[in-house]
């Protein structure tokens, strides 16, 4: 009985190496990749070998039964050792002239060797493995690895993290240096190093930015007022009312929202051009409502199912008109959703391109998103000033898009789970 | 693919045959092109022979819309060959998207025959040639040459490589007659107010009444901006509607299903779809799962974390799917960081995976969110439970977490199915469908929406565009069907 | 064979409550323990340091002479019902009942045989033989209780724990199952400790008593004991004078009639 504390205890450093090893074997394969596109194959079969070895410290390091403790243990501390020296050749290979990457490759192959080595011969592991632990020392080992354990675990979900936070800032980052930097280079070398206002001055000081930023003003708007219009009567009778045909109605609504945009695009485009709609603010205005319509509705139905009915049954009594009840009661008590609904309409009119790049042809009728992609062509791409109109033009949206998460997202599950 | 097989049969021959020439390809002497007095989105060419075309010779318009001083770096826009044209049909102008014509001395122009295959004849004897050649970008200049090639298919010089930006601007067609359209719109709507007015009348109820009301103008949108162009698009796709006989199309039947079924790249450009599809659509799942678990329970810096990861949602997408192609351009960031000189855009495997990388940045923080927010609906006593029985995590969360998510992942996967298959954003924005090996076939990264938007806007065949349309709908809607089914069917039975 | 110690356990919640302090308790191996106390006492903190879902602050555990403390609830050999359950929504009874022993490995692995003789003989013993393919939703709150209670018994614990079980139930259906819980006991005599704020259930359950209120104990002794000797002021008014109370309720009643 007094051995349960032997029995159920297990170095934390076997976790911790497991967790570890197979972390920077995922890394690996990226780097790996790497290695392919730049045709560097000593690296890449330097980094292969690195890879099995930490495949093996993770099938050693994962569990470790009664009997083979030493010989796993004898193992890992090989495939430490070989990763470890992988991760140096690697880097030695390379010479003087590494870059960023392979710092980093290198370190992807040096942690986990050097945590191996060092990880699998402290004297705790060697006791356990020798099986020669004290119950004592058991019983503190779990105390230990009870308030260790999710201090490592947190740490590794850290490095996963910061790794995808990496890959999401990168094309930030590197945008805002191009925005800053003079002319059109790329590469971004040395980062923010020498800073201009040339591009935005360009951006601000011609005429291309106003033009387009007053279409996509004109049309976002437009659609707002337009599709709270349609919709919030909707929403309201959807949510207060029983009436034949409610349930289909609904559903249609919701299937609406999955036709896909292109099964309508090109007769859109002919009903347009024969209305003459064409180069307009107004065609663009009649299809994003359309478009954000049903998401609008269920929106708003499920914030007017919130309005308790019994303020309305009040207002009645005292009363009140039908319409005036819905105008005074249920309106202002929702104002803070409809205006999410509102903002939810503007955003998708703002972000809108594949009917604004079909409709509106002409450049004085762009809208800021066809516009941009206008800087952008296979010939000559003016890098620069598009990065500083895009900042311009992101930084507002998402600013918006943050504070709002919330109630957006809500939103927008809302609309398209319940179905 | 056959074209593959083809070029690897006739390699020996071709290489047996460049080892011995014997027939000189006819040289281009002069080249000109202009695209200001062609319509929208053409531009013309017309080339002058050093001596008359002889019995199998070929000429590729080569097309870039950048200069190039090799074929390498262009496209075949389309091919005139010279053959007897005995049994061969003249078309009218505007039936092909390159129109041609040809003529052996002394202006007189004729349109080129067409050979059973559709490639363009011309007769022996010919002395100059022009085309009108549609697809072009407005407003930048294009560039084009001639390589002429031999009865062996062996390649001459290429000539003169000349430039040319097509300016004329999309006019409505002063033919179009806007009557049928309003009257359709009108009768729409009329049928619907009576609709409702009966609906309205055959309730009861004063609020019934009200509710109609109330419904109504919504309704009617909907109706008269989805499901009217709908329809319409779905009698399109039956007729031979074009931009330059706007309102004129007349029925032809199921040629433009034919045409689609049949077409050279319907399975290539199916199959890129479908592959692009099911990657992004399981890495969207998968990365959103594992980061929401991730980002589950008491982690440090929870709310920077989930604000950064939202920024690729919150970006409008095509100002980031633009800098991502600044990233994957040859002098871009991805060379610059690796060290690498690979021109990813340009070749059709690293493109296709580059636009697949850049749709996975967009589209996780989506599922992410709505996995998070599913998985703060889960009892959290089960896993107190499932930790006493000596369950171990990983168990925990293939049997408990995962099953119990299922219902909540299932709807919006197919949410995320039907928008990657539509994602044209990314895909016109990146590559726009390119590196196009074979004109006026789909690219190599073109997936069906960038295909169709071509076939409408570049190649201006609207009815033969809508049919497109429709097949895809038809997939979409056939998968939806089953998808469902399965789902339902696998969940009665867990 | 497996009693249960508590030596001086004292449990501070992160936000600085003290739900348990200085808890001396010994359960002996067999006995049918009811912890019981107002609602906020500390039941359910000290029930959940048994199980290993909650840590100790200070003092130490025992199960069976071992000390537990560190030990994850796996390895403690523990059966718990939940107060709300906690039964897994999407899997059929049986899969409730059988999740936990197909998830063993090694050598604590059980053979599909020895698994399905046991679901037999569990089901049989509470009556739930008809219900093995149904999914919790599908099942009343008594039979849920009884799912709960053979997923907690099917591996054959050396302890067993209750949190409230009966709480969600109509007051007959109590009765009944107290009955029932009763019998089980006695019929497989392992040590169970049981959680209640119901001073008649824990009269009527329990082989002995642990009386608890604001965190510590107050007195632990076999149900007459507590009654006719209580240990103090506090005992005497939630125990005694409740009993007394509705007894002569009762008495009241019957004499009106
Ligand atoms: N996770 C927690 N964090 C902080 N305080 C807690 C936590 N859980 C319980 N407490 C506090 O500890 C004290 C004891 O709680 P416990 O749940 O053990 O009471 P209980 O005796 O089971 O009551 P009940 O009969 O109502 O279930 C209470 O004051 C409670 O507020
Ligand atoms: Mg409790």
């Amino acid at each position: 009985m007094s051995d349960l504390a032997i029995r159920w205890f297990a170095p934390l450093e076997l976790r911790i190496l497991s967790g570890m090893s197979f972390l920077s074997c995922a890394l690996l394969s990226v780097v790996l990749l790497f290695d392919y596109f730049r045709g560097d194959y000593d690296s890449m079969s330097i980094h292969g070998v690195g890879l099995m070895a930490l495949t093996v410290m993770i099938l050693t390091a994962i569990d470790f039964t009664e009997e083979g403790r030493t010989r796993r243990r004898d193992m890992g501390l090989m495939a430490s050792g070989i990763t470890l020296g992988c991760g140096v050749i690697g880097l030695a290979i390379r010479g003087a002239e590494y870059l960023l990457v392979d710092l980093w490759a290198g370190l992807v192959l040096l942690i986990p060797g050097l945590s191996g080595l060092y990880l699998l011969s402290t004297p705790l592991v060697s006791r356990w493995v020798g099986s020669t632990i004290e119950r004592v020392e058991a019983e503190d080992g779990l105390v230990r690895n009870r308030l260790l354990l999710p201090k490592w675990q947190a740490a590794l979900k850290h490095v996963v993290l910061l790794h995808v936070v990496a890959v999401v800032m990168i094309p930030v980052l590197w945008i805002i240096d191009v925005a800053i930097s003079p002319g059109d280079a790329l590469q971004g070398g040395a980062m923010f190093s020498s800073p201009t206002g040339e591009h935005f001055s360009n951006i601000l000081g011609g005429d291309n930015f106003w033009v387009w930023a007053r279409n996509s003003v004109i049309v976002s708007i437009g659609t707002t007022l337009l599709g709270l219009c349609l919709a919030i009567p909707a929403g309201y009778a959807f949510s207060r009312y029983r009436f034949k045909g409610r349930g289909a109605m609904m559903f249609t609504f919701l299937l609406v929202q999955m036709f896909p945009g292109i099964i309508i695009l090109v007769p859109y485009f002919m009903v347009m051009k024969s209305l003459g709609l064409l180069n307009t603010a107004i065609g663009l205005i009649l299809a994003y409502s359309v478009t954000a319509l049903p998401l609008c509705v269920w929106m708003l139905k499920g914030f007017f199912d919130t309005v308790p009915k019994e303020l309305e049954e009040a207002a009645l009594l005292d009363g009140c008109s039908q319409f005036g009840v819905f105008y005074r009661i249920i309106l202002p008590l929702s104002l803070p959703a409809v205006a999410v609904t509102g903002l939810f309409s503007f955003l998708v009119a703002w972000n809108e391109f594949l009917l604004a790049l079909t409709f509106n042809t002409s450049d004085d009728m762009f809208t800021l998103p066809v516009g941009l992609a206008s800087y952008i062509s296979a010939t000559d791409s003016a890098w620069g000033d598009f990065a500083a109109m895009s900042l311009l033009v992101a930084i507002p949206v998402v600013l918006l898009f943050i504070v709002f998460q919330k109630f957006l997202i809500e939103g927008l599950t809302a609309g398209s789970v319940k179905g | 693919m056959r074209r593959g097989i083809f070029l690897i049969a006739v390699m020996p021959l071709i290489v047996a045959l460049l080892a011995m020439p014997v027939v000189q390809a006819t040289a281009v002497s002069k080249v000109e092109a202009s695209g200001e007095s062609s319509s929208y989105r053409n531009v013309n060419l017309t080339w002058e022979l050093a001596s008359p075309a002889e019995d199998g010779d070929g000429f590729h318009i080569m097309f870039s819309e950048s200069s190039f001083s090799h074929t390498g770096n262009a496209t075949i826009h389309s091919t005139v060959f010279t053959a007897s044209t005995d049994g061969m049909v003249q078309p009218a102008v505007g039936e092909w998207y390159d129109d041609c014509q040809s003529s052996s001395g002394d202006d007189d122009w004729a349109m080129v025959f067409r050979s059973e295959n559709g490639s363009a004849v011309v007769p022996p004897g010919t002395v100059a040639i022009r085309c009108d050649l549609t697809g072009m970008p407005v407003g930048a200049e294009v560039f084009l040459a001639i390589l002429p090639f031999d009865s062996h298919w062996i390649s001459g010089e290429l000539s003169e490589v000349v430039g040319a930006t097509s300016t004329a601007v999309d006019e409505l067609p002063p033919s179009a007659d806007t009557r049928p359209v309003w009257f359709a719109i009108g009768s729409i709507a009329l049928s619907l107010v009576v609709l409702l007015a009966v609906l309205g009348w055959k309730e009861r109820s004063a609020q019934g009444r009200s509710a109609m009301l109330y419904v109504a103008p919504a309704l009617m949108a909907l109706a008269l901006l989805t499901f009217y162009p709908v329809g319409y698009g779905i009698v399109l796709s039956f007729t031979d509607a074009n931009q330059s006989a706007l309102g004129e199309q007349s029925f032809n039947g199921l040629d433009n299903y034919v045409e689609v079924f049949t077409s050279a790249g319907f399975l290539r450009v199916l199959g890129f779809t479908l592959l692009w599809t099911v990657v992004n659509v399981f890495a969207h799942v998968g990365i959103g799962l594992a980061l929401a678990m991730a980002l589950q329970g008491r982690v440090k810096g929870k709310v920077a974390y989930r604000t950064i990861l939202l920024l690729p949602w919150a970006i409008p997408s095509y100002i980031t799917v633009l800098i991502w192609r600044g990233i994957f351009q040859y002098d871009g960031l991805f060379n610059g960081l690796l060290g690498t000189q690979i021109d990813i855009l340009g070749l059709p495997v690293p493109a296709a995976a580059a636009v697949i990388v850049v749709n996975i940045w967009l589209g996780f923080p989506f599922m992410m969110m709505t996995i998070s927010g599913a998985l703060q609906t889960l009892p959290g006593d089960i896993y107190e439970a499932a930790e006493v029985d000596g369950v171990s995590p990983i168990s925990q969360f293939r049997h408990l977490t995962l099953p119990m998510l299922k219902p909540a992942i299932v709807p919006v996967a197919l949410l995320g199915f039907i928008w990657t298959f539509n994602m044209f954003n990314v895909i016109y924005l990146m590559t726009d469908g390119g590196p196009n090996l074979w004109f006026g076939e789909p690219g190599s990264t073109d997936i069906l929406i960038t295909y169709v938007y071509d076939v409408a806007f570049r190649r201006g065949m609207y009815g033969l565009a809508a049919a497109w349309s429709v097949v895809i709908f038809l997939i979409l809607l056939w998968f939806s069907a089953t998808y469902m089914k399965k789902t339902n069917a696998t969940e009665a039975v867990v | 064979m497996s009693g249960v110690n508590f030596v001086d356990v004292s449990k501070t919640y992160e936000d600085g409550t003290e739900a348990v302090r200085g808890l001396e308790l010994e359960v002996v191996s067999g006995e049918f323990l009811v912890l019981v106390g107002p609602s906020g006492c500390g039941k359910t903190t000290t029930l959940r340091m048994l199980a290993g879902l909650e840590e100790v602050s200070e003092g130490e555990i025992r199960i069976g002479g071992a000390k537990v403390n560190d030990l994850p609830p796996k390895a403690r050999d523990i059966g718990m019902v939940f107060q709300s359950y906690a039964l897994y929504p999407h899997k059929s009874v049986e899969q409730n009942l059988t999740f936990g022993m197909e998830m063993m490995k090694g050598e604590e692995a059980l053979s599909s045989n020895e698994i399905e003789s046991r679901v037999k003989e569990i089901s049989n013993l509470l009556g739930i033989a008809e219900l093995l393919e149904k999914r919790p939703r599908e099942l009343s709150g008594g039979q849920r209780q009884r799912v709960a209670l053979g997923r907690a018994l099917i591996r054959r614990p050396k302890v067993l724990l209750m949190d409230e079980p009966l709480s969600n139930l109509d007051a007959k259906l109590r009765n009944q199952m107290r009955i029932e819980l009763r019998r089980l006991h006695e019929e497989h005599g392992t040590t169970t400790v049981y959680v209640t704020h119901d001073q008649i259930e824990a009269m009527t359950l329990a082989d002995r008593i642990a009386i608890m209120n604001d965190g510590e104990l107050q007195q632990h002794a076999t149900p007459d004991e507590c009654y006719n000797n209580p240990a103090n002021d506090f005992v005497k008014d939630f125990l005694c004078r409740h009993i007394d109370e509705i007894v002569t309720t009762a008495n009241h009643i019957v004499s009106k009639r």
